[in-house]
């Protein structure tokens, strides 16, 4: 009887995977849709969209920081998948007919619905934008109240959002106990987006979970802002710069910190899954990642 | 001759027995993320802060015990084992506060640690045996409350960060909590 059951179960897993796949994407999908962390993350990110259009403090904060209110919904989106790929950690999880890859692969995909929120905070955040006429951005005589975000900035966040999956993959299916993986998420992720403009350095912005643009280039000492080109952006003198600096949207960097970002992503994913899958995703990740950080040295603006 | 025998009895199965992978797990990457903000910017932020609550949260779930329900004939309670443990982690939670304080700009976060522990203690000392993880949720949550709603909401907002404004009445409120729910028996 025993011997019918399983394989029963293994010639169905064997003969139609995609719908049994499927099925396993749906079960997680509902366990992820259902969750209280959905829920905050939600209004974590509708408290951080409302604060974006509150009064700012400097020109350019809102086209800086572009990027920040779908930050809830990046640490949700971790800790969900963290929380699914922990399941693996169960002792029954070996002795079902369906593979390790094939239940990772169901989590994975039982996370678009998550990205397609942050897509929709994406969305909201180009609504506003346009509908405001523009950001703010530079300092007189080198400003315009009619700035927009370039393509590659606005899918940073979905990048990113894919880095988050990742990253709760990997500490879900890692880290012995909950606590250890949810925590270590919260901490790493607020580190890397709260405190995103330490990671702006020429040499290290590359390497940057979230890359604020426009890039600040120093025009040196004894420049006067009137004699340089009216199309310029710029930035005045003040307590974190001694010169006048040129703002400079780069999109082409932007595209490969986005392809910087998937690469990340696939190979910190490799680390939830068994060994020969894992070392194909580590490899092929790592040398994308080489391109990308290539790339954005090459045409990064100086 | 005795206390040793304690310690030999009590200490090494105790720490032994222990989840300390939330609380390493943390640490480790609080102090990279100090050493990242020390060291790529001289501004002050509230990383220390925000590490403090994680600690504090991390620090509570190593209060967990699956063998609770087990251990309840011995003599030795509930609270007074967790004493024990919240009493080992402190040997690692403190050299971590006081770590990221040095490696960050601004004063730290030492005060806010201990109110933030002994209120995720308290918290754990008040719930069900099984509500552990709840508890640890408090300290960090009550961090993000506060830095979110601080300047926002007059005198509550004040409140959400009283770890912050007033650690020391906070840590005797824990502190007062704490002996309550052992006196009256609380998860014993």
């Amino acid at each position: 009887m025993t011997t019918d059951v399983v394989s029963v179960g293994r010639a169905a897993g064997r003969s139609r995977p995609a719908p049994l796949l499927l099925a396993l994407t749906w079960q997680e999908a509902r366990r992820m849709l259902r969750s209280p962390w959905l829920v905050l993350g939600v209004l974590v990110t509708g408290f951080l969209a409302w604060s974006f259009t509150r009064d700012t403090e400097w020109h350019g904060e809102q086209y800086l920081s572009g990027f920040y209110p779908s930050s809830g919904l990046h640490l949700a989106t971790a800790i969900l998948v963290a929380l699914a790929f922990h399941r693996e950690r169960a002792g029954l999880a070996p002795g079902t007919p369906v593979g390790e890859v094939s239940r990772g692969v169901s989590r994975l995909l039982a996370a678009v619905p998550l990205l397609g929120l942050t897509a929709l905070s994406i969305a909201w955040l180009v609504a506003y934008v346009w509908s405001n006429g523009g950001l703010d951005l530079g300092d007189e005589p080198g400003r315009t109240l009619h700035a927009y975000p370039t393509a590659p900035e606005i899918l940073q966040p979905m990048a990113t959002g894919l880095l988050a999956v990742a990253t709760g993959a990997a500490a879900g299916r890692r880290f012995r106990h909950r606590a250890t993986a949810v925590l270590t998420l919260f901490l790493g992720w607020y580190a890397v987006t709260a405190a995103y403009w330490l990671y702006q350095a020429s040499w290290l912005a590359p390497f940057s979970v979230f890359q604020s643009q426009p890039v600040y280039v120093d025009l040196g000492p004894d420049v006067d802002p009137n004699r340089l080109p009216a199309a310029w952006l710029l930035s005045v003198p003040g307590q974190y710069q001694a010169h006048w600096e040129r703002l400079v949207v780069s999109p082409s960097l932007a595209w490969w910190h986005d392809l910087w970002l998937v690469a990340l992503a696939v190979m910190v994913v490799a680390l939830a899954f068994p060994s020969p899958v894992r070392r194909r995703l580590a490899i092929g990740g790592a040398g994308v990642a080489v391109i990308a950080i290539v790339a954005q040295f090459v045409v990064y603006p100086s | 001759m005795s206390g040793l025998l304690v310690a030999r009895l009590t200490l090494r199965p105790t720490a032994q027995a222990m989840p300390w992978s939330p609380v390493v797990a943390v640490a480790a990457t609080g102090l990279l993320a100090a050493w990242a903000a020390g060291s790529l910017s001289a501004r002050t932020t509230v990383l220390p802060i925000v590490v403090a609550g994680t600690l504090a949260a991390a620090a509570t779930a190593t209060l967990r015990d699956p063998a609770d329900e087990l251990l309840r004939p011995l003599p030795t309670s509930v609270p007074a084992r967790r004493l024990l443990r919240a009493a080992l982690v402190a040997l690692v939670v403190v050299p971590v506060t006081l770590g990221v304080a040095r490696l960050t700009p601004g004063p730290g976060a030492g005060a806010a640690t201990i109110a933030l522990g002994l209120t995720g203690l308290a918290v754990a000392s008040w719930l069900p045996e099984r509500r552990v993880l709840v508890a640890s949720a408090v300290p960090v949550c009550w961090v993000m409350v506060g830095l979110a709603l601080q300047d926002r909401l007059g005198a509550l907002g004040d409140a959400t960060a009283w770890w912050w404004t007033h650690p020391w009445q906070v840590t005797v409120a824990a502190v007062l909590a704490l002996g309550t729910a052992v006196t009256t028996g609380r998860s014993r």
